[in-house]
């Protein structure tokens, strides 16, 4: 089942807008996520982000991942807007890393099952999103995902 | 386990799209599955490819054996599922 999550947070340098957590029953796979910004940059400089893998996932607003079929039941895995307490990222453990200019939109995909970004199914290992560089960025930073569970 | 330096990996498994204020940037990436890591293809110019499994790896040292992720994942969840048995252990004997 696919279910799409958001999380997003005032632009601040180390803090996550969006983790994911997954449990012991299951696997959750990233297919997609974009991030973008929404306030008027204060200039070109690039906000710079980072995927991490974390072992405990520190402290956010729960949000409910909604599922693409309307039908489909409540997930299993877990998703957390506006870290306010930051989760345990692993060291060395970057999935991906960017510094985009604060106007831009930042979209990516996998095409097929063996790109996509997959959790292990242990209770409070997760996915997360963390701003590394601040840059020209005002307003919130937005983190849009797909997952498949 | 030794590799092939290739330009063109063949299998690139992702997209990554850039709408910004100077136009659209696309690009195509790759995702290790020896340590899962995403990495741009358009960027690292050339790739290494697994002499075993043939795909496209990232460049840390460690991803030049071929363990797939998928292996290393069994082996995370044991040990965690270990730890919480003997957590649980602990607890119940009130040494935690």
């Amino acid at each position: 089942m696919i279910y799409s999550a958001t999380g997003n947070q005032a632009v601040t340098n180390s803090k996550t807008p969006l983790i994911l957590g997954s449990t012991t029953a299951i696997r959750p796979r990233i297919l997609a996520y974009d991030v973008s910004t929404d306030g008027t940059p204060t200039s070109d400089q690039g906000v710079k982000w980072q995927i991490q893998r974390a072992t405990a996932l520190g402290t956010s607003t729960a949000y409910t991942p909604t599922p693409t079929d309307p039908s489909d039941p409540a997930s299993v895995f877990t998703a957390g807007s506006n870290c306010t307490v930051e989760p345990t990222y692993t060291a060395a453990q970057i999935l991906y890393e960017r510094a985009t200019n604060p106007r831009a939109t930042w979209q990516w995909a996998a095409y097929d099952q063996r790109s996509e970004v997959i959790m292990p199914a242990t209770a409070a290992a997760g996915v997360g999103w963390q701003v590394q560089a601040v840059g020209g960025s005002a307003g919130n930073i937005w983190v849009n995902v797909t997952v498949l569970e | 386990m030794p590799v092939h330096v290739v330009r063109n990996p063949g299998k690139t498994k992702g997209y990554f799209e850039e709408q910004g204020p100077e136009g659209t940037v696309r690009g195509e990436t790759f995702t290790c599955p020896h340590c899962n890591d995403v990495r741009d293809i358009n960027r690292t110019r050339q790739v290494h490819m697994c002499e075993h499994c043939w795909a496209p790896i990232c460049e840390k040292p460690a991803c030049r054996n071929c363990v797939p992720f998928e292996k290393k994942l069994e082996r995370m969840e044991k040990a965690a599922a270990v730890a919480a048995s003997r957590r649980s252990l602990f607890k119940a004997a009130g040494i935690e």
